[in-house]
């Protein structure tokens, strides 16, 4: 378990416009940056019982305790490929009333650098992923 | 408008147990001797609201008891009647069977005539004069009991409203118009006082009605009625019966009361007592509260109501306006929607988060209250157990105006009330063994309470002679609770007092009996997320403090391990933690499905099953840790691979902040080392236990 969560931070997604763009999956797929709070190593979580396979379980981010998702987990896309390469996103979700922040595991985080091998971005509708699950707690 | 008095009723319990209160907290101070006449006064304004109250609400039998005492209250306040210290402890005792008569009264139930009478019969005797109690005693024993009453045909009503009666904003009409909505009304009007057109003032009342009401209607529906107005009007209500019972006695209100007692020659006192009624009877029970904003708020054991600082309430009140001035800003701007727009939208929002919490915290503080109202009832407890016992005792109370949340102050009671008994009985040394020694003669026991960070703690500490290792090893011992072999070390033994099946034999006095124990205590204290802890120097006294949270999101948990997962398993539902014995098991059914507890036959859950767990290490009852929990289900064990030495106390953090909630976890929290854990809601694994097919193995 990790002792020092904090040491896990890879970078603050800075204030201000853009995308970030990453790839899950077979999939390219791009996010408001105003929607990610940071990017995260992947970290040991606890797991909760009896719930759908893609739910990993809790991480204690500086004392919010906040589920992460493995979507590639139960889509019968091939499990996370190796440790290497794959982050975390934590993103932060409005409903009407309240914000929650919730993790998501993804293959490879592009940097603006990074070329995408011509594979265009797809937008990634986060109240679609996750909003059923943490709102109504349904799965799509 | 139409005025139902029972509404009112919960108001006048609650004020006369506070003005008993006050009553016994100054008698308590009384030295015999000479006494200031101001203090006897005192009491006799609570006694005399007592009174009032109870003649208003239709409690006849409170107003006469209560009268007893005030004519006892009067000759002390002249110096007919010497304070003597008997006189100071009959009065005491009169207090308590005065509660016990309002309890019964509100809980609808009879009360304990025979106590009462006796009572009364201590008072009359200390009694200088009792030629007016003894004559209205007699009366009343000639008086038909109040319950036979169901006979009545009718009320013959004279209703002479005194002339200001409509300016106080009272309304003749209404209230013939409420009695004729009981039965069949006759109404005569009496004209006589009405002066001629141009002398008459509009506002004044001259008329005045003699009413007949037929039907079996109970007194109290009559009286309720003119309940308003009893003061500003003559009022005689007679019931109209066959036999030929005296009406007079019912007729206690102000006008007919007073004729009575005149006959008895007794004028010069009633008329300072009629002074009196009528500047402390009729209240209003909402425009009273408006004065009495330092008492901060009160509540009585049991009642579910509150009584709240007017500030707090007008603070919510001033959130709640800029709330509202927030959502109508908001409210504003849907339609265009520019970038400006949007600055204020988010301005608005954050605006509105901000007053949202800030009207969560206050709402919150509205449920706190000083603590001081459970520290109330101690120098009684302490004046009459001390006496009982023959030990010198004093008092020392600390930290009384620290507020606490409504749950805390109705939980912590009992629990604090029981510590303070223990040390008196069992803590505290007579005389002639402190002074052997080398103690103060006078025993102290102090009582405080103290906010530390998130917890609020409080400690009941006396320098007695401290907790028995020895002895409480050997009970322990004696009745089972441990094994000879098993090494205590010192606190260890102390916490064997907590034990359920503990018991000292000194507990056969009703001074720490009363048949609870410890544990009782213990339970209390951890339903609030609390923990007890002891601290006891043999020969030189004892200390306990209780720790609840301040708020109660934080509880009392016992972590357990089960494959590589850790839960927290809330002290609150956990009866007892086993090592499962062979012999304990019901092998009958395959591998083990039951087990047997205190006689009991309870189903055990495998955790690991039923939260599809791999790698736990126990899968297998006689190899593993049982705990017995106990939830809405009822009794059953739960199997885990380990648990841990000792129960810690963990902030609960709702699943629901970032995810929803799950059948069968309460929340999680933060354990020491950074990671999460999930903390069981037992009810909940009960149901899931339960919903899950038999052959599934989880309930075996």
């Amino acid at each position: 378990m990790d002792k020092n969560p904090e040491l896990a931070v890879v970078s603050d997604v800075e204030q201000g416009g853009g995308y970030l763009t990453f790839r899950l999956g077979d999939e390219v797929l791009c996010t408001d940056q105003s929607q990610v709070q940071e990017i995260r190593c992947p970290e040991s979580v606890t797991r909760l019982p009896n719930q759908p396979e893609f739910v990993q379980g809790l991480l204690n981010l500086r004392g919010s305790v906040i589920p992460i998702f493995d979507p590639r987990r139960g889509l019968g896309s091939p499990s996370a490929e190796s440790a290497h390469g794959t982050a975390v996103i934590i993103f932060k979700v409005s409903s009407a009333t309240v914000e929650k922040m919730a993790g998501v595991v993804v293959d490879e985080i592009f940097d603006d650098l990074t070329a995408t091998n011509g594979q265009s971005a797809k937008p990634l509708d986060l109240d679609l992923l996750l909003g059923p699950v943490l709102f109504q707690g349904r799965v799509l | 408008m139409a005025v139902d008095v029972a509404q009112f009723h919960q108001v006048f319990f609650e004020e006369s147990f506070e003005s008993l209160d006050i009553m016994e907290a100054r008698l308590l101070i009384m030295e015999p001797g000479e006494v200031d006449p101001e203090e006897i006064n005192a009491v006799f304004r609570t006694a005399h609201s007592i009174k009032g109250g109870s003649g208003t609400f239709g409690f006849p039998e409170i107003a006469a008891f209560t009268h007893i005492i005030e004519a006892l209250l009067d000759e002390m306040r002249d110096g007919r009647s010497p304070v003597t210290s008997e006189c100071i402890s009959t009065l005491l005792r009169t207090v308590d069977a005065l509660r016990e008569m309002l309890i019964a009264a509100e809980e609808g139930n009879p009360y304990d005539h025979q106590l009462v009478q006796q009572r009364k019969d201590e008072l009359i005797a200390l009694l200088r004069d009792d030629s007016e109690i003894r004559n209205a005693e007699n009366a009343n024993a000639a008086q038909p009991p109040l319950e036979n009453e169901h006979s009545v045909a009718g009320w013959n009503i004279s209703f002479r409203p005194l002339p200001p009666l409509m300016r106080n904003g009272n309304d003749p009409l209404r209230i013939i118009r409420n009695l004729a909505a009981l039965g069949e009304l006759d109404v005569q009007v009496d004209t006589e006082a009405l002066p001629r057109l141009e002398e008459l003032d509009p506002e004044q009342c001259y008329l005045a009605w003699t009413l007949h009401l037929a039907g079996d209607i109970p007194r109290k529906a009559v009286e309720e009625i003119f309940a308003w107005v009893e003061d500003e009007c003559e009022l005689v209500i007679e019931p109209v019966v066959s036999t030929d019972s005296p009406p007079q006695r019912y007729a206690a209100k102000s006008s007919s009361a007073d004729e009575r007692r005149e006959g008895n020659g007794e004028r010069r006192r009633d008329d300072r007592r009629q002074n009196d009624r009528r500047q402390g009877d009729r209240r209003f029970p909402l425009d009273r509260r408006r004065g009495d904003r330092r008492s901060g708020g009160a509540v009585l054991p049991g009642s579910s109501s509150i009584r709240v600082d007017l500030y707090k309430i007008n603070t919510i009140f001033s959130l709640m306006g800029e709330l509202m001035m927030t959502q109508a800003s908001l409210g504003l701007m849907d339609d265009e929607l520019d970038a400006e727009g949007v600055e204020r939208l988010r301005e608005g929002v954050a605006r509105l988060r901000r007053q949202t919490q800030e009207l969560q915290e206050n709402i919150l503080q509205m449920r706190e209250l000083p603590i001081r109202f459970v520290f109330g009832r101690f120098p009684r407890l302490i004046h009459d157990l001390s006496e009982e016992m023959g030990k010198k005792i004093e008092l020392v109370t600390v930290g009384e105006e620290l507020e606490v949340d409504k749950a805390v102050f109705e939980k912590i009671g009992d629990p604090l009330v029981h510590l303070v008994r223990n040390s008196l009985d069992h803590g505290i040394e007579i005389q002639q063994e402190r002074t052997a020694a080398g103690k103060p003669e006078t025993g102290t026991i102090r009582i405080e309470a103290m906010r530390r960070q998130d917890e609020i703690v409080f400690e009941v500490r006396d320098d007695g002679r401290g907790l028995d290792r020895e002895r409480i090893l050997k009970k322990a011992l004696a009745q089972g609770l441990v094994s000879a072999d098993q090494k205590l070390m010192g606190k260890q033994v102390d916490e064997l007092i907590f034990h359920p099946g503990f018991t000292t034999a000194g507990q056969v006095s009703d001074v720490s009996g009363r048949g609870v124990g410890m544990d009782v205590v213990r339970r209390n204290v951890r339903e609030l997320g609390g923990y007890i802890d002891i601290e006891s120097k043999q020969g030189s006294g004892c200390s306990i403090l209780i720790c609840v949270p301040k708020a109660p999101t934080v509880l009392e948990g016992l972590m357990v391990m089960v494959g590589e997962e850790i839960y927290v398993i809330p002290s609150a539902s956990i009866i007892e933690t086993i090592q499962v014995q062979p012999d304990r098991v019901d092998v009958q059914a395959g591998e083990g499905k039951r087990i047997r507890f205190e006689g009991e036959m309870l189903s055990v859950i495998r955790l690991h099953r039923l939260f599809d767990i791999e790698n736990a290490s126990v899968t297998d009852l006689p190899d593993g840790q049982l705990v017995i929990v106990e939830g809405d289900g009822g009794r059953y064990g739960l199997l885990v691979d380990d648990v841990a030495e000792e129960a810690q106390q963990v902030v609960l953090k709702p699943l629901e902040e970032n995810y929803h909630r799950i059948e069968g976890i309460t929340g999680s929290t933060i354990l020491s080392d950074a990671s999460v854990a999930l903390i069981l809601d037992i009810s909940g694994i009960i149901r899931l236990a339960r919903s899950l097919p038999l052959d599934s193995g989880v309930s075996v």
